[in-house]
């Protein structure tokens, strides 16, 4: 895959992701019973861990998908010799995100004791932002837009 | 800039607006708020649940359904006042709790799973007592109402990380939100099986005594 398409799908699944953990924020806020296929979306979400120095986990998911993607959309007009911070940037936050949602996954998994499908969907994002970011990373070629080189 | 950051700028940008419409959108169109006591069609059985905190006579005609947050101040207030119409009333009134820990309070889920767990061993009245007299405690206070109340610690301790525990609060919970319940203190007043929905300790109080004045 060519780098400015590696770019775009990683911005399409940060956007996905931010879409995920917005609507896990609003509703949290609004304290509205979650759209699940079982019970597990409100316990977790009632549940202490669900919060962190009283403002919900969905609200730094919400931060962290649209600074993603922010990287990703400023990438490519980022100069040549700073193509390679850029790429280690990408790769440090995906790790971030990939670690945090491992972290969550075993609350629910081990603590809450219940599954919710919304945060499961956020961490399968977050894994596939990881792996992408590494590809990122370790590609040679510099992210530059053909029309535009 | 060049054209694929624009793109995606605009992209996320587009992403952003329609989400934030949409969310005000949800939000300006909500229902208007009901009014404190309105009639309910909810029959007294769907919202009893088998071993859910209960005193007062069990066989009363009047019932009274509590949804309640132990880190709600006028909670506490609300408890005092129901206790009140018990003592008054006694015999004639049948009380059942039902957890409904709101969201803006950070310690309300800890302190339902704490009262339930006391459930466990019959002593949940009194530790929600102990829990409305301070209402800012932690893990360790808690650990200490415990004690106090001449609980079994090692049992204690299970039950407050058991998922048994915690499912009975989320099902209150989510049979509240089911009702439609946005607010607490919330009460469901039943006369047989005609039902009323509560909102504020204030509004029981005169509901209750019109009642009383008619039996």
């Amino acid at each position: 895959m060519s780098a400015v398409k590696l770019n775009r799908v990683m911005f399409a699944l940060a956007v996905a992701g931010l879409v995920v953990a917005g609507l896990l924020w609003y509703w949290h806020v609004q304290n509205a019973n979650i759209p699940c296929t079982n019970a597990g979306c409100d316990q977790v979400a009632q549940h202490p861990t669900s919060r962190l120095f009283g403002i919900p986990i969905a609200a730094y998911g919400t931060l962290f998908y649209l600074s993603f993607a922010l990287l990703c959309a400023i990438r490519p007009s980022v100069p040549a010799e700073q193509q390679r911070l850029m790429s280690h940037l990408l790769l440090l936050w995906g790790t971030t995100g990939f670690l945090v949602s491992v972290y969550l996954t075993y609350l629910e998994l081990f603590v809450i004791h219940a599954i919710c499908q919304w945060c499961v969907a956020s961490a399968i994002i977050a894994t596939a932002l990881f792996v992408l970011s590494v590809l990122a990373w370790r590609q040679p070629q510099a992210l530059t837009i053909p029309s535009e080189a | 800039m060049k054209s694929e950051t624009r793109f995606l700028l605009m992209m996320l940008g587009l992403v952003l607006i329609v989400g934030a419409g949409l969310a005000a959108l949800n939000y300006y169109t909500r229902p208007p708020q009901p009014p404190p006591v309105r009639e309910t069609e909810i029959k007294l059985n769907d919202v009893l649940a088998p071993g859910r905190p209960e005193k007062g006579n069990p066989n009363a005609r009047v019932v009274i359904i509590e949804f309640s947050d132990l880190q709600c101040p006028s909670c506490r207030r609300g408890s005092e006042a129901v206790e009140q119409l018990l003592l008054k009333y006694e015999g004639k009134i049948r009380l059942v709790y039902r957890h409904y820990p709101l969201d803006i309070h950070e310690r309300a889920m800890l302190y339902a799973q704490a009262a339930e767990a006391a459930h466990r061993q019959g002593k949940f009245w009194e530790m929600q007592d102990l829990i409305f007299n301070e209402q800012d405690a932690n893990s360790k206070r808690l650990e200490e109402f415990a004690r106090s109340l001449g609980l079994n610690m090692e049992q204690f301790h299970k039950d407050m990380k058991s998922r048994e525990v915690m499912q009975a609060v989320v099902d209150d919970l989510s049979t509240g939100k089911r009702l439609g319940i946005t607010s607490t203190p919330t009460y469901l007043l039943f006369v047989g099986e005609k039902g009323q929905m509560i909102q504020g300790y204030t509004s029981l109080l005169t509901e209750v005594e019109k009642v009383m004045e008619g039996t």
